[in-house]
């Protein structure tokens, strides 16, 4: 009676153990994962890919017709984009522009076409860094196949021409989300 | 401005077209279509690109060029679409700086033409796109100064891409070293030096845009001069040397002038003290005063009386 009761206490001990070593590696990989995350795209000047934005900013906004529709809301939302699903959100949404958005956008302007075409190229080489660095991390889970499904129904809703100007003159949200999410504070 | 770009498209693509054929072609009114330019390359330091060419030589006339790009993007997704350069649509040296149009870390395709009056060439197309990540980084420039006490260092400013890793350390054995970020152009206050001692910086050059640094330059070093004791010990030990060279001889004469008074004084008789050397010599001249004169012996007290009373009238 003693000796099974022994082993039982044995089998409990051991349990407790393995959960907690379990629980202590999940916390491990965690901060890891959001870690690295935020050295992924720490070789990408965001400050010249602001720059270049806002220097056609105002062209941009100015010919948004649609005021009150936002299509970036999930980046705006009181419910925020869980760090795990940083990554899978970012490669979405850049995707999300350089399919539809850029290509959707007819620019006759070659001020303006000159800085779209940097921040296009530069969400390229962000795409690549995103991809060779977070590889193993970069699981999409429901939530953020959801929160990319949103943008592109909001897309979705509007006419193509003033969707595509929309979403462009939104670039600020998304390079400010990108900002806080992904480069390391460091002072300047 | 959609409907010109796709005319000057299709212009551009019957005279490449007429150019496959030689690369002088002649239309029947004997008119010469402009070459294109040939031997395109790009030479980049520094995060700065230069693009070059052969000119394209017109006797007596200036020939014009155009430079247009396309990043990565545009040309996987649209193309058709090259935009005109920053700073050469148009220019007229045979070269561009494509700094400013070369913004992301993806290959670019570039393409030259030139132009001469209502003329245009064929476009010449760089043959293998440029990256700006194969960049060639040199070890930057430093001013490495000393403001009093201060360690000062200035590097070059080489745009916004750069910043710098500073190691200085102090030269002694076992010395750690310390290494600070910046950015050039400014000077920028490293340490404060303690004075005897030899400091040392060397720099590299960083461009996060490309993950790449430049290799270190050779190590410059200060040394700062132990503090104003030595000048003040100077001074001190020059003015006691004057001091000496002045005081001390001066009081050896005066010590000697004492001596000379207290040991060994010269002492001279006055002529009305002196007395002569014989008694008869004394008597002798008081010959011619006195009728009779008494050859006497006298003792010498009644020589020095008598004596006395000679000379008393005298005086």
């Amino acid at each position: 009676m003693v000796l099974r009761l022994g082993h039982h206490f044995h089998q409990d001990m051991k349990a407790q153990c393995i959960s907690h070593c379990l629980l202590g590696m999940t916390l491990i990989l965690y901060s890891v994962h959001t870690h690295s995350l935020r050295r992924c795209l720490i070789s990408v000047d965001m400050r010249l890919i602001e720059k270049s934005f806002h220097e056609i900013k105002r062209a941009l906004q100015n010919k948004d017709t649609f005021q009150n529709v936002t299509i970036l809301s999930t980046l705006q939302s009181l419910k925020t984009i869980k760090p795990i699903d940083v990554c899978c959100v970012t490669k979405n949404l850049l995707t999300f522009y350089k399919d539809r958005v850029f290509k959707d956008h007819q620019e006759l302007s070659p001020q303006i076409l000159r800085n779209i075409s940097n921040i296009a190229n530069s969400f390229l080489y962000m795409q690549r860094a995103l991809q060779q660095c977070g590889q193993r991390w970069c699981q999409c889970s429901q939530e953020a196949i959801n929160a990319t499904r949103i943008v592109h129904d909001n897309y979705n809703q509007l006419e193509v021409r003033s969707a595509a100007l929309k979403s462009l003159g939104e670039l600020d949200i998304f390079l400010a989300w990108i900002d806080k999410n992904h480069q390391e504070t460091s002072a300047t | 401005m959609l409907s010109q770009r796709q005319n000057e498209n299709k212009e551009s693509k019957h005279l490449a077209l007429a150019q496959s054929a030689s690369l002088f072609t002649f239309i029947p009114d004997g008119v010469v279509v402009l070459p294109a330019p040939q031997n395109l390359s790009i030479q980049s330091a520094n995060m700065k690109h230069l693009l070059t060419w052969s000119p394209v030589i017109m006797p007596g006339e200036t020939v014009f060029y155009s430079v247009e790009y396309q990043g990565e993007y545009e040309s996987l997704y649209t193309s058709h679409i090259w935009i005109p350069s920053s700073w050469c649509s148009p220019t007229k040296g045979p070269e561009c700086d494509v700094t400013d149009d070369i913004t992301a870390t993806v290959p670019y395709n570039l393409r030259v033409r030139a132009t001469l009056g209502s003329q245009t060439s064929a476009w010449s197309t760089l043959e293998h796109p440029f990256n700006r990540n194969s960049t060639v980084l040199t070890p930057p420039r430093m001013e490495v100064t000393k403001d009093g006490l201060h360690l000062v260092i200035e590097l070059e400013d080489l745009g916004p891409h750069f910043e710098f890793l500073v190691v200085y350390w102090r030269e002694e054995p076992g010395a750690k070293e310390h290494v600070k970020v910046m950015t050039g152009g400014l000077p920028v206050h490293l340490e404060t030096m303690e004075p005897g001692a030899m400091y040392c910086v060397k720099a590299e050059a960083l461009v996060k845009a490309i993950g790449k640094h430049s290799a270190f330059n050779q190590a410059e070093c200060v040394e700062v001069q132990g503090e104003s004791l030595p000048l003040v010990l100077a001074l001190f030990a020059f003015v006691g040397f004057m001091l000496i060279l002045v005081v001390v001889p001066f009081s050896f004469w005066k010590m000697g002038q004492l001596l000379r008074y207290s040991c060994c004084p010269t002492v001279v008789l006055p002529d009305t003290l002196k007395i002569p050397s014989s008694s008869q010599k004394l008597i002798a001249c008081r010959k011619e005063e006195m009728d009779a004169c008494d050859v006497a012996v006298l003792s010498s007290e009644q020589f020095f009386q008598a004596w006395i009373s000679q000379k008393s009238p005298v005086e």
